[in-house]
Parts: C-alpha cells; structure tokens; sequence
C-alpha cells in the first residue's frame, strides 16, 4: 500500500523529476586522475612520515630523559640546600664534667677556664695550693699533661682607665663588626663562633652622655680631695 | 581483464592484493557520477572536485573499511555525502561568523563552465539549469540529498537508505517534502 502512495507521488513530481533529469551532468577535470594519484602519492609519503616519527626512540624516551634531568638538577640544588650549619644557640652544652675528662683533654690541645666563672677551677685553687689570688687578666689553662698553668687573657681594655673616644674610633677603623655585638649565652668566650653581630653606628648622644658623666665623675673627685685637703 | 569486472570484485582485487589498476578503474567509473551528485548538493564546483578527490584518497587509504556484503556504489556515495555535508557545515559556521554577507538572490545568474557540463548543453538551457541548481540549493540540506540521489542519480529507496542511513519510510518522505519544496521554488520554470 505504502509503495503505491509513493508511486503515485513520483507520477504527481512528474515535472520536478523531468527537470532534474534533463540537467546537465557534471564532469570531472581532464586531469582529475592525475591530481588524484599525485596527492595520493604525498598522502602516503605524509603517512609513512608520521609512523615513523611515531616509533622513534628518542619520542618514548623524551618524557622519561627530561624527568631524569629535572631529577637531577633537583638533587643538587637540594643537596646544596641542607648542608648542614649547626646553630650554636641551639647546641646543647656540654657538662663540665665531660669536658674535664681525659678522653676530651686528649682530643683538645688546651681548655680554657675563665677563672670567673670556672667554679670549678677556684675550688681546686682554695683546696690545693692556696696560692696568690689570680689577677683579672690571667685564666687557668689544663694542659694536656694535666698541669694547670696561668695564662695571660688579651682584654680589650690594658689598663683600668682608657680614652673612650680613641678607642671607639680605633676599633670603628679596625674592627667595625666588633662594635655592639650581641652575645648568645654566658659562656661565650669558650667557643669560636663570631655570629650573630648587629652593626650599629655609635650614636652622637651615648658618646656624649658617657664623655659628660667622665668629667662630673672627675670633678666630683676634685672637689672631694679639696673637701679632704681643707 | 579488469575492465570486465564489477565494482565488488574490482575492489576485493584491490584489497587482497592491492591491485592500482582496480582502483584507477573505481576511480574512472565513479569520477563523474561522483562531481554530479556533489557538485549538485553543494553547488561549487572546485569544491566538489575536491571533495571527490579526498572521496578517492579516504577510499585508497581505508579500502579495508568496506564489507563485501554492501554495494560498492553505496559505500563511496556514503563517503561523498559525509564530505559533502561536512563542507556545507563549515560553509554555515563561515557565513555565520562573516561580516560581509551577501543574499544570494541578489547575484546576477552567471552562464555555466562548458568544460565541466557535457557538451550538448546550450546556453539557454545553461542558465535554466543554473536557476534550477539555485532552487535545488534552498531545499533543506537533507531533502536535497535523497532528492539529487534518487531523481539525478537515479538510485533506489533502498540504496538511498544504505547511503544515508536511514530507513526507507524516512528516505521516502524526505524525497517527498523535498520534491514539495522544489516545486514550489520551480513552479515558474516548469509552466514554460
């Protein structure tokens, strides 16, 4: 039934259909076959370009190379990194005790006692010898034949009265990193680390203040031995 | 001895043993059925070559994609059609995005290559078939289709439904609304 209706639809397009039919048939190019075998043939060369790129070695192991290489760079620059600096204010102390031992006396040429604060150090000298009392600018040093002997300490300062101006002046031309530095712990002259310094210029006013309390402390000692004198 | 074969033997020749001949012979049998039906669909004529031409180089590079159970003449309209289709699309997203559109009705009719026509064609009856091409242009893209696939290439429903892959109630009702279509746009032509 449904052929039918369509059979009778192409007998009522009839016109349509003869008009489409009498059109013109189109052609193909003269060189048609000729352009089709040429990019026919590119096509291939194209293809066979692209498998082969696709199978390198190289192109397998590129990923894997450069992840190598960043790997690498990487373990450097990290090993560069954690090198190791101990900080001195995080170190735990050592006892006096294991620095008095015989195994610590080998491994170190001389141990240095400030005799203030080597407690130690004074016992031994009440209990053994009652020697002289130790000036201020001597230590006792242990030697490694377990000898106690004196040695003289460099003080910044040789005698009790000083210019302070001069010396501030000295030690800004010589050792400016020497000026104000901030010391971690007591008992820093017994190690060598010199860290931790803050560089601050010396400041008109302090300068001044300490010059004016040096002459009020003079004249007050002028005025007491005149006092003492009359 | 080629020659005598059929399209499925020519193209089983080519796909068992990649015979070039069996396929210059495909590609002479089919070149012109070819460049009418797309040059009919999508109205241009260097593009329809070129379709054609990518036609034959996908069935060159992907003969091993066709079944021998399906006719040959269905598989390559099959691929012409797809192309075809995909070249009218790109041409809609262009005029879509294009800031110099023209109406086409406003184009002067312009007398038709001879070199692409057979020769038997007069002038007179270049530009009416060049008014009809324009009329075949305003059907609907996929009555158009059946439309030129069955009353220009002269196929049947069922062909028609292998090619476009749908089925044979759908190809006769779109040839239907197509031929409608086309007879309204042509009803001035066809009094003469």
């Amino acid at each position: 039934m449904k052929k039918n209706f369509y059979d009778k639809d192409e007998e009522k397009f009839k016109s349509v259909i003869d008009i489409l039919k009498s059109l013109p048939r189109a052609q193909a190019p003269q060189n048609f076959e000729h352009r089709l075998m040429t990019s026919i043939h590119n096509k291939n060369n194209s293809l066979k370009e692209e498998i082969t790129e696709n199978y390198t070695l190289f192109k397998f192991l590129k990923p894997a190379l450069t992840v190598t290489v960043i790997a690498v760079i990487l373990f450097f620059i990290g090993d560069f990194q954690t090198t190791e600096i101990s900080n001195p204010l995080l170190v735990e102390p050592k006892l006096r005790e294991e620095l008095s031992s015989t195994s610590e006396i080998g491994k170190q040429q001389k141990k240095y006692f400030v005799p203030s604060e080597n407690q130690m150090a004074s016992k031994q000298k009440t209990e053994d010898t009652e020697e002289a009392e130790i000036p201020d600018n001597y230590r006792v040093v242990l030697n490694e034949n377990d000898v106690l002997s004196r040695e003289k300490i460099n003080l910044p300062f040789e005698d009790k009265s000083f210019d302070l101006d001069s010396k501030l002046r000295n030690s800004k031309v010589s050792q400016p990193t020497n000026e104000n530095r901030a010391l971690a712990g007591s008992n820093t002259r017994t190690f060598d680390f010199d860290g931790f310094f803050t560089r601050v210029p010396p400041e008109r006013r302090v300068i001044d203040s300490l010059r004016h309390l040096q002459d009020s402390l003079l004249k007050a000692q002028i005025e007491y031995l005149q006092k003492i004198r009359k | 001895m080629l020659f005598s074969l059929s399209d499925e033997n020519l193209i089983k020749e080519f796909q068992d043993n990649n015979t070039i001949e069996a396929y210059e012979i495909l590609v002479k049998r089919y070149k012109d059925p070819l460049i009418n039906f797309v040059y009919r669909f999508v109205g241009d004529k260097d593009v329809c070559v070129d379709i054609v031409q990518d036609t034959m180089i996908k069935f060159y590079l992907n003969k091993d994609s066709y079944k021998s159970f399906a006719k040959f003449s269905t598989w390559i309209y099959t691929i012409a059609g797809n192309l075809a289709k995909n070249e009218l699309k790109r041409r809609k997203r262009r005029t879509i995005y294009s800031l110099n559109q023209h109406n086409e009705d406003e184009k002067s009719i312009q007398v038709e290559d001879k070199s692409f026509f057979t020769p038997d064609v007069t002038a007179d009856s270049s530009i009416k078939s060049e008014i009809i091409q324009r009329a075949l242009l305003k059907v609907k893209t996929v009555y158009r289709e059946v439309v030129i696939l069955r009353d220009i290439e002269g196929f049947s429903y069922e062909e028609i439904a292998d090619i476009t892959n749908l089925s044979i109630g759908t190809v006769k009702s779109r040839i239907n609304r197509g031929r409608t279509q086309l007879q309204k746009l042509l009803k001035n032509i066809y009094r003469e």
